[in-house]
């Protein structure tokens, strides 16, 4: 038997706010012209070079450096599509980025896991990633499954892994798309074809997307620009990820990364769009700060460079991967992860980003505490429920009920009462008898059930055996190339 | 309809929590001849006891005890004044229960009584800003054997310790257990003014009121 998987609920944008004018906006678009036009971005990629130079950007094949002209970089920028489709397994899972929605995500990909049963912490394993999906499957806030961390049971296929581990434990959209060695990519163009049905279908509602993360500053890898382009021409949409540091790979300034961070991502459109113009392209820029005094990765500073980088991407006319965040720096489910998820949440619908909310990891995303999604998944249903879950009906006014009750008596026996004492999502750290209970004990409890009893619909039979012929296929290819 | 049909619809109207229904199903079957208590004993007790199963499982909320003991007090109404001389209705305990004097809020004591006449008490409630001698009285007339006094007060809280005074100046302590709740109280102050026991609520109420007759533990209220 398998568990029905409930509808997946996006935030609206009625509560989206802009924080930059579109002077400022223009401003920083400006900046990244320049940088592109006169710094340039590292390519090292021939196919890469060499389609810069066909359309005429200047290229230092030496250094492997693209210097875009600003004419082009609009040229190319104006053929990527505004909105299109992320498939789930069913049409009511797919996300549609076209600016009207936000879809929540998980976060990725870390490396460590605390164990579900015996609390401590151990390397991640793909099993870790099915049981995620599963979970994640069954939680409605959740639509975007990155898989939080890596199948390190396995070698340069773990992407491969996390991939097929996603795609048959959860019906919804899966990031499955990383940087593999090239020759290994076709593996996942072929398993989101079998998944899809067909290449056609794959173009039109696509199971899988990928991420590639440049390399501050101002660089991208060779194989991920690669992977990316075989991605494009088989339809599978991509999201390119800065993750500028300010102080060490980014200026100490948030503008500062912002517009640096914007060149690398746009570098990488651009060239997807010259090799496949209308290629769905995703905009992701992650600024974070450097701890000046460890030098460790600080991603919750309270400045709002994820609100200023789902304008920016808007402002190009393409989605964003970003924004609202519930990124949790500290390594424990404590005070401090509480905040990063309760204002995290509540940032989401205000930002706008189409895929944002990166629920999961602690740590600087390193870290997989399960129970860290049952909480985070009530804080984005708290925020949704605070900004969009209020419908004013007249009738809700109750007059006649308080006329009947009167002055000094009580509602507890009127069955008005009875009827709408239901309407409300108690909160789930708490125990039968209402008494409130540790949440994080609570937390982990759900997410036990959730683990054990949900069992989402499975692929059919045939996809099955396609997928894992498709793995064994990699893996052996893998173990060739040593 | 059988006397099994009565017995059944009783139950069922505590159940869904309907006064009007088990009031008018208690007046026709005390008219087609029924027995009084049979009705309380196998129709609405039974009901009031599934509603308390089913605020046990989670599935009921305080307002589905609140209108199922309502139900119950309404046919309740009807079927005792029928009862024969030498019959009684089983109850736990009798108790008295008001709100100290000064102390004009009585939503709580309200919700403890409904709750204690759910689970088999018999609740005399004097009300609220209630003198000391109220209670006192109260009990002499009832012969209760449970005292609840409610505050929220810290102003008026003192009275709970006068109640407890004057209970024994009447010569009538030992005779009855004393339970005072409320929210600036707590088991301390209990404990200070020598009351028999604190509950922090409703359902806490209950427990502490079973334990202080030396009722069987009730899963769900007792656990």
């Amino acid at each position: 038997m398998f568990s029905e998987t409930p509808d997946i609920v996006p935030f609206g944008t009625s509560s989206r706010r802009e924080l930059l004018t579109q002077t400022q906006l223009d401003t920083l678009q400006g900046g990244t012209l320049r940088l592109l036009d006169e710094v340039g971005v590292r390519f090292p990629s021939r196919r890469a070079l060499e389609l810069f130079a066909e359309h005429g950007a200047r290229v230092d094949w030496e250094e492997e450096i693209v210097r875009i002209p600003p004419d082009l970089v609009r040229d190319a920028m104006s053929t990527a599509p505004r909105s299109f489709v992320l498939g789930g397994r069913e049409e009511r899972f797919d996300l549609l980025l076209d600016g009207c929605h936000s879809y929540v995500a998980t976060d990725g990909t870390g490396v460590h896991v605390v164990d579900l049963e015996t609390r401590r912490i151990r390397a991640s394993c793909k099993e870790d990633v099915a049981m995620m999906a599963r979970v994640c499957d069954a939680l409605p806030m959740v639509s975007f499954f990155w898989p939080p961390v890596g199948a390190q049971d396995y070698g340069a296929t773990a992407p491969l892994h996390q991939c097929h581990a996603g795609l048959t434990n959860t019906l919804k959209h899966v990031r499955g798309g990383m940087t593999v060695p090239p020759r290994l990519a076709p593996y996942v163009v072929e398993m989101a074809t079998a998944v899809a049905g067909g290449a056609g279908a794959l173009r039109k509602r696509p199971p899988v997307c990928a991420n590639f993360c440049t390399i501050a500053p101002m660089s991208q890898d060779g194989d991920s620009i690669d992977n990316a382009l075989m991605y494009a021409e088989a339809g599978i949409p991509m999201s390119f990820m800065a993750m500028p540091t300010m102080g060490s790979t980014a200026p100490a300034t948030p503008l500062g990364a912002l517009v640096m961070g914007d060149a690398e991502v746009v570098s990488g459109m651009v060239l997807v769009q010259l090799a496949f113009p209308g290629a769905p392209v995703i905009h992701s820029n992650l600024v974070s700060l450097m701890h000046p005094r460890t030098g460790g990765y600080v991603a919750d500073v309270p400045i709002p460079t994820g609100w200023i980088s789902v304008q920016m991407a808007h402002a190009w006319g393409v989605p964003s991967l970003g924004g609202g965040s519930l990124s949790v720096g500290s390594p424990e489910v404590g005070w401090s992860a509480g905040l990063d998820s309760g204002i995290g949440a509540l940032t989401i619908p205000l930002y706008g980003g189409e895929i944002c909310g990166d629920l999961g990891l602690t740590g600087g995303s390193m870290i997989l505490y399960p129970e860290l999604i049952i909480l985070q998944h009530e804080a984005c249903c708290f925020a949704y429920e605070l900004l969009e879950g209020f419908e004013f009906d007249e009738a809700d006014m109750a007059l006649d009920v308080i006329a009947e009750v009167g002055p000094r008596g009580h509602f507890l026996s009127q069955k008005h009462t009875r009827k709408h004492i239901r309407d409300f999502r108690l909160p789930p750290a708490e125990g039968a008898d209402g008494l409130p209970r540790d949440p994080q004990e609570a937390a982990l409890e759900e997410f036990k059930r959730l683990h054990e009893t949900h069992r989402p619909r499975p692929l059919p039979d045939e996809v099955l055996a396609e997928l894992d012929r498709i793995l064994a296929a990699a893996d052996r290819e893998s173990e060739g190339m040593g | 309809m059988t006397t099994a049909d009565y017995f059944e619809k009783l139950a069922q109207a505590v159940i869904v929590g309907e006064p009007e229904q088990a009031e008018e199903l208690a007046r026709t079957a005390l008219a087609q001849g029924l027995d009084a208590l049979e009705c309380i004993d196998r129709g609405l007790t039974v009901g009031m006891k599934r509603v308390g199963e089913l605020f046990a499982t989670g599935e009921y909320f305080l307002p589905d005890l609140i209108i199922g003991a309502d139900a119950m007090k309404a046919a309740l109404a009807v079927l005792e004044p029928a009862l024969l001389d030498n019959q009684q209705r089983d109850v736990l305990g009798r108790v008295v229960l008001g709100t100290v004097e000064g102390d004009i809020h009585d939503i709580g004591k309200t919700l403890v009584g409904t709750m204690l006449t759910a689970n088999g008490f018999e609740v005399m409630d004097i009300g609220f800003d209630r003198p000391a001698g109220e209670f006192v009285a109260a009990v002499e007339e009832t012969n209760a054997t449970l005292v609840g006094a409610s505050t929220l007060l810290t102003t008026t809280m003192q009275q709970q310790k006068k109640i407890i005074e004057e209970l024994t100046s009447a010569g009538l302590r030992d005779q009855v257990k004393v339970m005072v709740g409320g929210a600036p109280t707590a088991q301390a102050w209990a404990d200070e003014i020598g009351a028999d026991g604190y509950a922090v609520d409703a359902i806490g109420a209950v427990a502490l009121a079973r334990r202080l007759v030396g009722a069987e533990p009730s899963p769900g209220i007792d656990d």
